[in-house]
């Protein structure tokens, strides 16, 4: 009977090991993709910039004449239709192939034109009847509500990679 | 020192891995879809990668969204006419793939 009890006390003890591993581990897991995530923002930002700023170079013929018919900024079509795909590309080569202060203001410039494009979705939705996007890739294939949520998550993690990356003395996450 | 070039050489290999699945991500979702005409309304249709058929406001008695079934035969123009449209569709390089009505993107 005692053996019996001194067996069930020793596999209680075992279980309580293992849970606290368990516990522990994911844990740790947990705080490293935590402290992971505004590196994995970044690179994000640059997949998305990189495949979105080469889809509209490749056609940029139709993304300067679809500038062309949107109010206030028509006139400045070609610049627009130019500047945007290459600020894109520009922002994705930073974003991975930098490291501190320079990634930092390359990222801060991502999301402020993730926040241009955000106030410009939402203009195109609430004033706007024939709306355009010539957002690029499967993005244009997204409905206005799904693209408008899709970039608020971007930008919402946009600046928390901002705020997490300022606590960081250097961007490659030395801290 | 030793460290700090694999951990440059790691990151450089990284963000050139990041960079090349962005562009052959954009040019495989190009492959996959040959194209699409959409119905801007009075008349006037423009090609488009991808669509969303959920995408259109029923405005209009013909559809909102064509496939392209012979890209080959589709010249490329910034925009179509209803008539050339009637052309395709009568030849059979393209077929109705949603409802009626105006895409909005």
């Amino acid at each position: 009977m005692q053996q019996l009890s001194n067996k069930a006390k020793i596999a209680s003890v075992i279980d309580r090991i293992v849970q606290y591993s368990a516990i522990q581990w994911l844990r740790d897991k947990g705080l490293w993709v935590y402290k992971k995530l505004p590196l994995g923002i970044t690179y994000g930002y640059a997949f998305l910039y990189m495949y979105t700023g080469y889809d509209k170079l490749r056609h940029v013929e139709v993304f300067i004449k679809g500038n062309r018919k949107i109010p206030l900024i028509g006139h400045y079509a070609e610049l627009i239709g130019w500047g945007i795909p290459l600020l894109e590309i520009l922002l994705a080569v930073l974003l991975v192939f930098t490291f501190g202060r320079a990634r930092q203001i390359a990222l801060r410039v991502s999301v402020i034109m993730m926040g241009i494009f955000t106030l410009y979705l939402l203009l195109m939705l609430l004033f706007v009847p024939d709306r355009i996007c010539h957002c690029g890739g499967v993005i244009e294939s997204m409905d206005w509500t799904t693209h408008l949520i899709f970039n608020l998550v971007w930008l919402g993690a946009g600046i928390f990679a901002i705020k997490k990356l300022n606590n960081y003395k250097r961007l490659n996450l030395e801290s | 020192m030793k460290n700090q070039i694999k951990k440059l050489v790691n990151t450089v290999l990284f963000g050139a891995a990041i960079l090349g699945g962005a562009i052959t991500m954009q040019s495989f979702s190009e492959k996959e879809v040959s194209g699409h005409l959409v119905n801007k309304g009075s008349g006037r249709f423009e090609l488009r990668s991808s669509v969303n058929p959920m995408n259109c406001t029923p405005t209009e008695p013909t559809a909102c969204t064509y496939q392209i079934l012979s890209p080959e035969n589709i010249p490329t123009q910034d925009s179509y006419t209803e008539s050339e449209l009637a052309t395709f569709e009568a030849n059979g390089w393209i077929s109705p793939s949603s409802s009626n009505g105006v895409y909005q993107n």
